[in-house]
């Protein structure tokens, strides 16, 4: 038995050979990147699957029963609302909402800060010095307030929940992506691409992305769990995604208005709201270190 | 450090100049842009808008018109609090805020460097891993679901403290809402400082402090605590704003008369002018904050001075 | 005078793959007054000999045997009774100066505070200790100098300061580690200057850790040769030069580059010498003398057990089974 284990262990022989390989087998080892990995799959999973599942849906009010408390037997497993809405189905479904928007969001930002970035390592010179010192002018704005300005402004409606919110994070991606292209712009290889007459966007596809899609995922996923946090924030408020949609920024705001009398209001949407962040968190960190095993503690 | 200090200075300019054009780009774009019927604006404020902005007039000329409102103070009337102006009304809710916000901030630095600080010092004991699993989950949980979560542990349960609302400003009113505000930073500086400590623990003129047979303590405050506070004070500018930020939501829970409850107030009832105003005042505070901050790391790091 | 003693002294790392004992069985008598040289090569121990002595070892690291400075006896002491010995009665000196001083702090306030803390001395006096020092180890406009930052200082008067700060505490024995390795050459001469200088008017008991012969040469009375984690030789400087008895120490000196030798090879081919092979792994050293598996003298009889340090003659041992004259 034991020398089956023996025999199974990963020697440094085994591993995989490229960067992304040698990362993803780190964060294979590390017990809780691969927790948070398994949760946050459970959760995306519910949040995308349950609504179809459950008996229950998300909009159906009833008013006989407003505010019930869990209860295996009634199939409320969550409760109820104030509107007698089933909590589980509303929660799921504005899983979905918070997910996406997180997602979403943060892929904006990437798309902006990535290229905003590069373009700007790549050219160097003024141009660089001109978009960086634009970043550290916007970077000292208070965007949350913003956003929330042209929520006011221009209305509540989700396409503008995305870019809005998008727009917000590009920042330090754009300062991470340009950091690592002026770090590589000056390596051989680009060099020796360039000599040999390779064109510049196929460089920036085979040479340069690769390269810095390291630090760009781990700040992805760092961001993606700020952007849910600000979607939160500004749902809270009242601001966000209107009815009927819901999200968990909204239930928890629910919730927290009636927390004497239905304090699960508040339990569920919360924790998982916190149980995603912090796993998406853990997550971020543990990529952190797999992709640089110099780094860390 | 003179040099330091004007070029710092000199760089918030720029960052004002981007608030406020952007605030009033933002402004230009939205009354009579793209609105549907229903919001109406009461007829004497169109025509106040209408002169304030100078719709009809040139851009640049508005533009400057505008700078030159803000110069004196004169942020216009607010929509919905007709006899007020914006100036008056941001000036009632300021002190509720700057209690909570600077209550917090302090709060956050001192209790998140004290646990920061005791968890480094017994480094992978069980002290240190209890603190900083705390520490992560107390980033991950959002400050507005530890606040109801409290308010109904020791206000509701426990009944230790009252639930809400202001009172006289007396200090009991005040325990909750800053708490709540502070706790994530708490975890974020607690965590800060306990990776700064500890790598400077390990540095070598640490030893060499040791070597020279300094005591534990003198060695702690006068050779390790500058060091390992530094990034802490480089994370006090976005940490204020972070604060002020979290406290819109804050004062909402709680029911606090600040700035942020006008804020939401003003952003329900579509007062334009009213939160184009408290976003300008975060907006230069949060400058402000940053700026003392990059100030008071200047005065910390002696090569940055030198520079 | 016996100045100080070490016995048996064992030094074991806590690392990641487990415990790692880097010194062993060290024994050593310092008389008061003498240079002692101590060579090695990097990962000989020689370094964390003096850490373990003093306790400035990693946190897990466990420290065994004996060292008595007079009747103290220092392993196994207390952080607060070695705090009052370190810089009061054994200072150290380190290899890189500028990694050794606090980059925050004058280098007034580093210096004074030796003397707050050891001497009892208010600012005012401890300030003008500092800058008599500084003067002492030739430091030019020292009281301009003193309210500078390490930075602001060169290499090599950044090193002379480091060697102020550690005679400031008045100690009975000076250990300097590396001094003149991170410095460059020509710095490297004042520096060896300054110690030999202190040597002549302070009479100072002094252990100058090197892996470079020549600067032992010149400044040492007596010389230890450490090899992975034991001493293998100890000698008068002049006895060791001229005729090394253990095989380790007839390498190292046979691969210093003399120019009036020509160097080994087919036809004088001017080679340097070298010792083949490598320093062992802590982790796993051979049976018996560790030096065996690159010994050109070595047998089975050398396998069994590290050979015992053993008198030679006056003043001399050496760890050997098979020592030699050349």
């Amino acid at each position: 038995m034991a020398g089956w284990i023996r025999g199974c262990a990963m020697t440094d022989a085994v591993l995989p050979r490229s960067p992304g390989g040698r990362a993803w087998a780190r964060l294979r080892r590390n017990p809780t990147a691969v927790a948070a990995m398994i949760v946050l799959g459970v959760i995306a999973g519910l949040c995308i699957v349950g609504p179809w599942v459950i008996p229950h849906s998300y909009d159906a009010v009833s008013w006989e029963n407003i505010l019930t408390a869990p209860d295996w037997s009634s199939g409320h497993w969550f409760g109820t609302d104030p509107n007698g809405r089933d909590l589980l189905a509303r929660t799921l479904v504005g899983g979905r909402i918070s997910l996406m928007v997180g997602l979403v969001a943060s892929l904006v930002s990437l798309v902006i800060g990535v290229s905003w970035g590069a373009v700007a390592g790549y050219t160097g010179g003024r141009v660089d010095g001109v978009m960086m010192r634009i970043v550290d002018i916007l970077y000292a704005l208070p965007f949350m307030f913003f956003v929330i300005l042209l929520m006011v402004y221009f209305g509540r409606n989700i396409v503008l929940i995305f870019v809005a919110i998008g727009a917000v994070e590009w920042l330090t991606m754009a300062r991470i992506v340009r950091g690592q292209t002026l770090s590589l712009k000056r390596r051989e290889f680009i060099e020796a691409a360039r000599a040999i007459g390779v064109p510049g966007l196929t460089i920036v596809r085979r040479h340069i992305v690769p390269n810095v899609a390291g630090p760009v995922i781990v700040f992805l996923t760092l961001t993606i769990p700020e952007v849910m946090l600000i979607e939160s924030f500004i749902s809270f408020l009242g601001l966000g995604v209107q009815e009927p949609m819901t999200s968990w920024g909204v239930l928890i705001s629910e919730g927290a208005q009636n927390i004497e009398e239905a304090p699960w209001l508040l339990a569920f949407p919360g924790t998982c709201l916190a149980l995603t962040l912090l796993c998406l968190n853990l997550l971020g960190d543990a990529l952190r270190d797999a992709l640089d095993p110099r780094d860390g503690r | 450090m003179f040099r330091y200090a004007v070029a710092r200075l000199l760089g918030a300019i720029p960052t004002l100049f981007a608030l406020v054009t952007i605030a009033f780009f933002l402004v230009r774009l939205a009354p009579g842009g793209p609105f549907d019927d229903e919001r109406q604006l009461p007829p004497e404020i169109e025509a106040n808008l209408q002169r304030a902005y100078n719709l009809d007039a040139p851009l640049t000329s508005q533009y400057l018109r505008y700078l030159g409102d803000l110069a004196r103070g004169d942020l216009g009337p607010s929509f919905k609090y007709k006899d007020y102006s914006v100036a008056e009304l941001i000036a009632t809710g300021l002190p509720a805020t700057l209690r909570i916000g600077l209550s917090a901030l302090v709060v956050a630095v001192l209790a998140g460097v004290f646990c920061g600080a005791v968890a480094a010092l017994r480094r992978n004991g069980w002290v240190d891993r209890v603190v900083m699993t705390l520490a992560m989950t107390g980033i991950a949980i959002p400050n507005f679901v530890v606040a109801p979560a409290l308010t109904l542990l020791l206000g509701v349960y426990l009944r230790l403290l009252p639930v809400g609302g202001w009172g006289d400003g007396a200090f009991r009113f005040l325990i909750l809402p800053v708490v709540a505000l502070a706790l994530p930073k708490i975890a974020y500086v607690a965590r800060l400082t306990r990776g700064s400590l500890a790598e400077v623990l390990g540095s070598p003129y640490i030893r060499t402090a040791r070597a020279k047979g300094l005591r534990g303590t003198t060695i702690l405050v006068r050779h390790a605590a500058r060091a390992a506070l530094l990034p802490v004070v480089s994370y006090l500018g976005p940490t204020a704003a972070a604060l002020l930020t979290g406290s819109v939501v804050i004062e909402q829970i709680f029911g606090i008369p600040g700035l942020g409850r006008y804020f939401v107030q003003g952003a329900l009832n579509r007062d334009y002018t009213l939160v184009l105003g408290i976003v300008l005042f975060y907006g230069t505070l949060i400058i402000l904050l940053n700026l003392l901050a990059d100030l008071a790391y200047g005065w910390l790091d002696p090569r940055v001075r030198y520079d | 005078m016996t100045s100080m003693v070490l016995d048996g002294l064992t030094v074991t790392l806590a690392t990641l793959s487990g415990p790692r004992t880097v010194v062993r069985q060290v024994g050593l008598t310092l008389q008061a007054g003498e240079t002692l040289g101590l060579v090695g090569e990097s990962g000989s121990g020689k370094s964390l000999l003096w850490l373990g002595v003093l306790g400035l070892v990693p946190p897990g690291t466990v420290v065994g045997g004996s060292a008595r400075l007079g009747d103290t006896e220092l392993v196994g002491a207390g952080e607060r009774r070695l705090a009052d010995i370190r810089g009061r009665r054994i200072a150290m000196v380190f290899q890189d100066p500028m990694t050794a001083l606090n980059p925050y702090l004058t280098i007034g306030r580093q210096l004074a505070e030796v003397v707050e803390r050891h001497h009892g001395a208010d600012r005012a006096a401890a300030r003008r200790a500092a800058l008599e020092m500084l003067d002492r180890v030739g430091i030019p406009d020292a009281a301009r100098r003193l309210d500078l930052h390490p930075h602001e200082f060169s290499g090599g008067m950044r090193q002379r300061a480091t060697i102020a700060m550690a005679l400031l505490g008045r100690p009975e024995i000076l250990v300097a580690d590396e001094p003149t390795t991170a410095l460059d050459v020509t710095v490297q001469a004042q520096i060896l200057d300054l110690f030999a200088e202190l040597k002549r008017e302070a009479r100072l008991t002094q252990v100058l850790i090197s892996h470079d012969l020549g600067v032992v040469a010149g400044l040492a009375d007596r010389v230890a040769v450490m090899y992975a984690g034991r001493i293998v030789e100890i000698a008068g400087v002049d006895d060791l030069f001229a005729r090394p008895l253990h095989p380790y120490s007839q390498g190292l000196l046979a691969a210093m580059p003399r120019v009036d030798r020509p160097g080994i090879g087919q036809d004088g081919a001017g080679l340097l010498a070298t010792i083949p092979g490598q320093p062992p792994d802590p982790a796993r050293l051979p049976p018996g003398c560790a030096f065996a598996p690159r010994c050109p003298l070595a047998d089975d009889g050398c396998t069994q057990a590290p050979p015992p340090l053993q008198g030679r003659g006056a003043g001399r041992q050496v760890a050997c089974y098979k020592a030699v004259a050349p």
